[in-house]
């Protein structure tokens, strides 16, 4: 069930102390996760700079994200199914 | 113009809207959500309110439709804790291509999923798209209005806090 807010997010502007504070809002009620030493060098590979492929093989998380970006890969080819953008067609020519 | 023509009067033509931007928008969705039916709903349901204030878009459409759908997300997000996914308990289809491909996701998909659901919003918001989406750091910030440099960060801070829980899982 969605819960609308008209006034911000339909305007397409955000303003940036409303944003703030739903950031602040949404971060407040999650677990702050302590990160792994991502090689600097991992992250300009996924960022698409070129790094030297023999030491990108041999840093640490490689392989891992490795099959993360193939993953990501599937799921940016996800479409959106069918019957869902012919439920919101529906929806729209039953708007008054 | 498509909005010009919906304004005027031509409701169906708001489909091309539809067939046109509604791909990258389900994928924000659903990475966002880890649910197709929740992502399909917010996509439907944004797409009604670009409907009914179809006269107020000023600049890119696609830009313009892409805060409602991530609004939309972010009031998900607030509403509804979810702290893990249930992919398995959707009955909308997946939107992948092949069963094999379905197949070749498995662990590492439910591991993704949960890694990606346990991130504060806001950084989940930028790995989702960056990496689900294919975004470049220029147009994520031009779509949510904020700076390369801060995005950088919440991509790099994404990454290794999905990698510490991906590891900690597999340990």
């Amino acid at each position: 069930m969605m819960h609308d807010n008209l006034d911000t997010h339909v305007s397409g502007h955000i303003d940036p102390a409303v944003r703030r504070e739903e950031e602040q809002a949404m971060s407040d009620r999650e677990v702050p996760i302590a990160g792994a030493e991502t090689p600097a060098i991992i992250h300009a590979w996924l960022d698409g700079e070129r790094v030297d492929e023999a030491a990108l093989q041999a840093a640490g998380g490689y392989e891992l994200w490795s099959r993360l970006q193939r993953e990501a890969s599937r799921r940016r080819r996800m479409q959106t199914p069918t019957p869902v953008t012919g439920a919101i067609m529906e929806a729209i020519r039953k708007e008054g | 113009m498509i909005i010009d023509r919906v304004l005027a009067g031509e409701r169906d033509a708001f489909g091309l809207l539809i067939t046109r931007y509604s791909d990258p928008l389900y994928r924000h969705a659903v990475g966002m959500t880890g649910s197709p039916d929740d992502a399909a709903d917010i996509l439907q349901n944004s797409f009604i309110k670009a409907f009914q204030h179809l006269g107020e878009v000023r600049g890119r459409f696609d830009a313009w439709m892409f805060r409602i759908v991530a609004n939309g997300c972010k009031d998900w997000l607030k509403n509804i804790r979810r702290t893990h996914l249930s992919y398995e308990e959707d009955d909308q289809p997946s939107g992948y291509e092949t069963p094999e491909e379905e197949l070749d996701r498995g662990e590492l998909r439910g591991h993704l999923d949960r890694a990606l659901a346990a991130l504060p919003p806001s950084l989940r918001e930028a790995f989702v798209m960056k990496h689900v989406e294919g975004r470049s750091y220029e147009d994520m910030a031009e779509l949510l209005e904020t700076t390369v440099g801060a995005l950088k960060m919440r991509v790099h801070r994404a990454r290794e806090a999905l990698q510490k829980l991906l590891e900690e899982r597999a340990a």
